[in-house]
């Protein structure tokens, strides 16, 4: 019989140990979300994750933090340096290479309380196990995982900070501390928060209560309805009283929703482009539907108003020779002793359309608003042209489809995915487009397009896996959109479909 | 003395203290319910709400005797209620669309998408139990009870809500149903009734079922195909629906608690749970809009209009619980006339909404076509005139502006806002406004103007006289001519139009890029065209029926029309 040397009986016993215990590898990625018990290997330009029905590569940009191990804690040493280093009873931890049996201890312990935390983060998309944090004048309330919450609140933080300045806001005790409330995607933030179905975020003066979604599939576009309903919040605290007509508030709000935190200069950038509300203008003006100055003001006919009270404020904002005096005059509203209002609801006052174009003709020192009306325009002509701005050709689009303006909405889907840093969600928006349109080769196209610019993008999968069944490959689209259903278990209309697919079969 | 006064002071603090704080009712009786199969306490005073045959989910609702309030008495009075929503599991596993041909006119689309369980239920009819509040779950266990296992839920309301609202429920896992028995209240009361709610959730029990169980339908959606029902003669058309009235009422009357009467008079079925004298009167008063409405507009239309079902509820928590159930209670496109007797609730309010709901009905059986067509200030008018008609001691019926109106047409007529009464006859639509509320959210609405209200009433009243007499019946006849002329000619062209496609086909590129284009094109123009041509038969309508009716009227005749208006206005509608 012969004796085997109890070093390799002991690596065999290890090794042994090492393959029963499950894969627990974690990959989490910038957006909040996390990827844990799949197969997970790091490659050239990121990771490679192995799904059930299929293998997606993920690009490193997207990924914050990766940690590799198994249930037990141990390391699988992959290269050569790293097996040599094994040999020798040696892991990597933290940069070092450290005793494995120490490492393992660690590993397991780093483990446990990562699962602890991500189980936290899922408890909290519960609003009952929601997450709290305060300020000094508010406080939040969230269900978003910690590295998302924290970016949003920072960013929340600064700009609030920027315009309090700006503005020399400064709330009073009768305003107390107002709540911002922040879910994790939009159909919880519908259910929690009570809003209506076309508001993607508000702000209730009365409760001092802000709500809105962090959309993972559009940062910029949260960014975008936060600051815009910070601005509520804020110009409420200028006043608490004073409700702000509805041209001037909606305008100023979109005005600072396109904002841009600058975290080098540490400076809030305002005056960008609100690329939704200048499609839906242009298109208005290609009807020759040209907003009056005075209706806007009075509300008599008003059409778009988030568009034109955006494109007005950009423009006496932008304009030297009238910004300062149309910041007087919209400071005004909210502190001047001089300005007649008038009892509103819910014990507010408002200001008349009388007094407000009568302060606006006193303050901005404009006798014939026939003629700011025309210089209004020949702004949004020559400065907000679409031509000469940079406009976000994908949120255009997106916005023109919401109007059902179809014929545009391709047109700028077409500029937007021809440029090099077009995004997943664009291809895959456009896809949607053309598969509605019955355009599924197009539409299977941008759909595979999307998947490689952004694998995470679940609804891509799905629509890709829809475009396969149309086309009659009924199988392969049935296993991508199992795949989608993989990468996004939350997402109710793929299990939908697949609960319907079963039906069907179970029906034949 | 001292003593007596002293005890005096504490009586009367005593009085006051009990006076000003009314206990939570306790746990009263139990409800059988022999179709459902179950048993359940319910909180003594609550009332029992009779629901509608046709509703085939919520089993039972009871509603709290007192209207409660927020926090330092916020908010509307609300009424705590109890429901037990039934979930038969083989209800459940059906799933799709199911096609019944009812008869050769009529088909019934049953949408089938039953909840997936109590929560799918609360999502799904929110507005049913919560309004527009946002809501979450902050409870969601299992336990057992009585050899049940039962899963316990608790909701709360606390965004977009006047006052926060809470709901506690029990579902219980019996074999072939589950049954959800839930409480809804306001949060600031919800520990004042906690004890009593427990007491009735554990007291669900399930019995023998001696009546069948309540409908097959799922969601209770149902679209009638009911297109086919102007291919009828009128003959045909008028025993149709005398039929499905008369069905519908069968089950609906056979359904009625003990403490319901029902009255049928000449043209209404009454079915009431207030005092006999509201109900006599609510009966004499809709038969006398329909007597009023049969002698002064009667050309305008054969059709049959079937008998009319109106439900006069104890009071408006009552009525708002009936309202608030999965199954619609609009019944062949017309709403059900629902009103309520509470002695609190203005009486004036729902004789306003008798006649208007009877009008409306009348109108929509009379001729469906004229009901959708006629111009919007026609149609506010009829229906605000209609509104204003109520008994009076000495006539059946007297027409007498709404105080609200007639201040706002004063305000009109001092802010120089009244329009040319011709330019409101010719104008395509009423004016938009945008309404901004408190909350920071802007709506635009279409609002049928005060003037346009005024001038219909000041036509049936006041100004009904001299060349003018007559003049808005005429005008109403003429425009069931009109509308049926117009709309044979629109169908002929339409019709013509598709022939011609037909015939010449069309020459489409060979590149499927182009092709696609030039179908696309296509398809836009005919939009186009189809929405233009119906915009102009609109307008078409309009001006030959205000030729036929107003043609006679010169410029003299308007001014003089606006100015004697003007006087009428000015005295506000007096």
């Amino acid at each position: 019989m012969m004796r085997l040397p109890v070093a390799f009986l002991a690596a065999a016993f290890c090794l042994f140990l090492g393959a029963s215990s499950a894969r627990a590898d974690i990959l989490m990625f910038k957006d909040g979300r996390w990827i844990e018990g799949k197969r997970i290997q790091k490659t050239d330009k990121g990771y490679r994750i192995q799904f059930e029905n299929g293998t997606i590569d993920v690009a490193d940009d997207l990924v914050v933090d990766y940690f590799q191990t198994d249930d037990a804690g141990a390391w699988v040493p992959r290269t050569d340096v790293e097996k040599a280093q094994a040999e020798k009873g040696l892991a990597p931890w933290r940069g070092k290479w450290i005793k494995a049996s120490r490492r393992q201890r660690l590993a397991k312990k780093e483990l446990e309380e990562r699962r602890e935390r991500m189980q936290q983060w899922k408890d909290r998309r519960k609003w009952v196990n929601r997450g709290k944090a305060k300020s000094k004048h508010y406080k939040f309330e969230h269900t978003l995982p910690d590295p998302v919450f924290n970016e949003l609140k920072a960013l929340f933080d600064n700009y609030y900070n920027a315009v309090a300045k700006d503005w020399k806001i400064r709330p009073s005790k009768e305003y107390g501390k107002a709540t911002v409330n922040i879910y994790h995607n939009p159909e919880y933030y519908y259910q929690v928060s009570g809003s209506p179905s076309r508001a993607v975020g508000y702000y209730m003066p009365s409760r001092r209560d802000l709500n809105f979604y962090y959309d993972r599939d559009n940062h910029r576009y949260t960014l975008d309805v936060m600051f815009h309903e910070a601005h509520h919040m804020m110009t409420h605290m200028m006043n608490p009283k004073v409700s702000y007509p509805a041209w001037i508030r909606e305008g100023m709000a979109e005005y600072y929703g396109a904002s841009v935190w600058n975290a080098r200069t540490k400076k809030l950038e305002v005056g960008g482009i609100q690329a939704g509300r200048l499609c839906v203008l242009w298109d208005r003006i290609k009807k020759d539907k040209w907003q009056g100055l005075e209706d806007l003001i009075t509300g008599n006919k008003v059409d778009a108003l988030y568009a034109w009270g955006w494109s007005f404020c950009h423009f006496m904002m932008s304009t030297p020779k009238y910004t300062k005096k149309f910041r007087k005059f919209y400071a005004a509203l909210a502190r001047s002793k001089h300005i007649q209002r008038k009892v509103h609801a819910a014990g507010r006052m408002t200001i008349p359309p009388t007094e407000q174009i009568k302060h606006f003709r006193k303050i901005v020192g404009v006798k014939d608003l026939g003629a700011l009306e025309a210089e209004w325009h020949d702004y949004i002509k020559s400065a907000l042209a679409l031509d000469r701005v940079e406009l976000d050709w994908s949120m255009g689009a997106h916005i023109l489809y919401i109007y059902g303006e179809r014929e545009k909405a391709r047109e700028f889907y077409e500029k937007a995915i021809a440029e090099p840093e077009a995004k997943g969600m664009t291809f895959y928006r456009y896809s949607k487009l053309l598969f509605e349109e019955g355009k599924i080769e197009e539409a299977s196209d941008n759909a595979d397009k999307a998947t490689q610019r952004d694998p995470l993008l679940a609804r891509a999968w799905f629509l890709l896996g829809r475009c396969h069944e149309a086309k009659g490959k009924a199988e392969d689209g049935l296993r991508i959109i199992r795949l989608a259903g993989e990468i996004d278990p939350d997402d109710e209309n793929i299990w939908l479909h697949l609960a319907e697919i079963e039906e069907q079969e179970e029906g034949e | 003395m001292r003593g007596t006064v002293m005890v005096t002071a504490l009586v009367a603090v005593m009085c006051g203290g009990l006076g000003t704080v009314a206990a939570a009712e306790r746990p009263g009786p139990a409800h059988a319910n022999e179709a459902w199969g179950f048993k359940v306490r319910v909180p003594a005073k609550w009332n029992i709400i009779h629901m509608s045959s046709k509703e085939q989910w919520i089993a039972m609702k009871a509603v709290g005797p007192r209207e409660l309030y927020g926090d330092k008495g916020a908010g509307w009075g609300e009424r705590p209620e109890m429901w037990i929503v039934a979930f038969p599991h083989e209800r459940q596993r059906q799933r799709g669309a199911k096609r019944t041909k009812i008869d050769d006119s009529t088909t019934l689309i049953e949408v089938q998408n039953p909840y997936k369980d109590y929560k799918d239920f609360v999502k799904r009819e929110k507005r049913l139990s919560l309004g527009d509040a946002g809501f979450y779950f902050t409870k969601e266990e299992t336990t057992e009870h009585g050899g049940f296992k039962v899963s316990v839920y608790e909701v709360m309301a606390e965004k977009m809500v006047e006052v926060p609202k809470q709901m506690v429920a029990w579902v219980y896992h019996t074999e072939d149903v589950d049954y959800a028995v839930q409480f809804r209240i306001q949060r600031h009361h919800f520990k004042d009734y906690e004890s009593t709610f427990r007491t009735c959730l554990k007291s669900f029990k399930t019995i023998p079922r001696t009546k069948p169980m309540p409908g097959t339908s799922t969601t209770g959606k149902k679209i009638v195909d009911v297109e086919g029902e102007q291919s009828l003669t009128p003959e045909e058309r008028k025993k149709k629906r005398i039929l499905a009235v008369e069905n519908y009422l069968k089950d609906e009357i056979a359904n009625l608690p003990k403490d319901w009467t029902h009255k049928q008079s000449k043209n209404f079925c009454v079915m009431s749970h207030a005092d006999d004298k509201f109900t006599n009167r609510v009966s004499k008063h809709a038969e006398n809009i329909r007597k009023y409405l049969e002698k002064t507009f009667p050309g305008l239309g054969d059709d049959h209009v079937p008998r009319g079902i109106i439900r006069i509820f104890k009071d408006n928590a009552e009525e708002n619980a009936f309202r608030e159930g999965t199954t619609s209670i609009w019944f062949d496109d017309v709403e059900q006339i629902l009103i309520s007797g509470d002695k609190n609730w203005s009486r004036l309010w729902e004789y306003e909404r008798v006649s208007r709901e009877v009008t409306r009905q009348w109108l929509w059986y009379k001729n469906r076509n004229l009901y959708n067509t006629m111009p919007w200030w026609l149609q506010s008018g009829l229906l605000d005139h209609m509104e204003q008609g109520r008994p009076s001691k000495r006539k059946a019926l007297v027409f007498a502006p709404d105080r609200s109106d007639v201040l706002a047409l004063v305000q009109m007529v001092r802010d120089e806002k009244l329009k040319p009464i011709k330019e409101i006859f010719l104008s395509e639509a009423a004016e938009t406004t945008s309404v901004d509320d408190s909350g920071g959210i802007t709506f635009t609405t279409i609002t049928p103007t005060t003037q346009a209200k005024a001038v219909f009433h000041y036509l049936m009243t006041k100004g009904n006289r001299g060349s003018l007499k007559g003049s808005l019946q005429t005008y109403m006849e003429t425009l069931v001519t009109v509308i049926e002329e117009e709309d044979k000619k629109f169908e002929e062209a339409e019709l013509a139009r598709l022939r011609k496609e037909i015939e010449e086909g069309r020459d489409l590129p060979e590149d499927p890029e182009e092709r696609r284009k030039k179908i696309e094109d296509d398809l836009r123009k005919a939009h186009e065209a189809y929405a233009a041509a119906l915009k102009d038969k609109a307008q078409t309508i309009r001006e030959r029926a205000y030729q036929a009716a107003f043609g006679h009227m010169t410029d003299k005749n308007w001014k003089r029309l606006d100015k004697s208006f003007r006087t009428y206005a000015e005295k506000g509608g007096r």
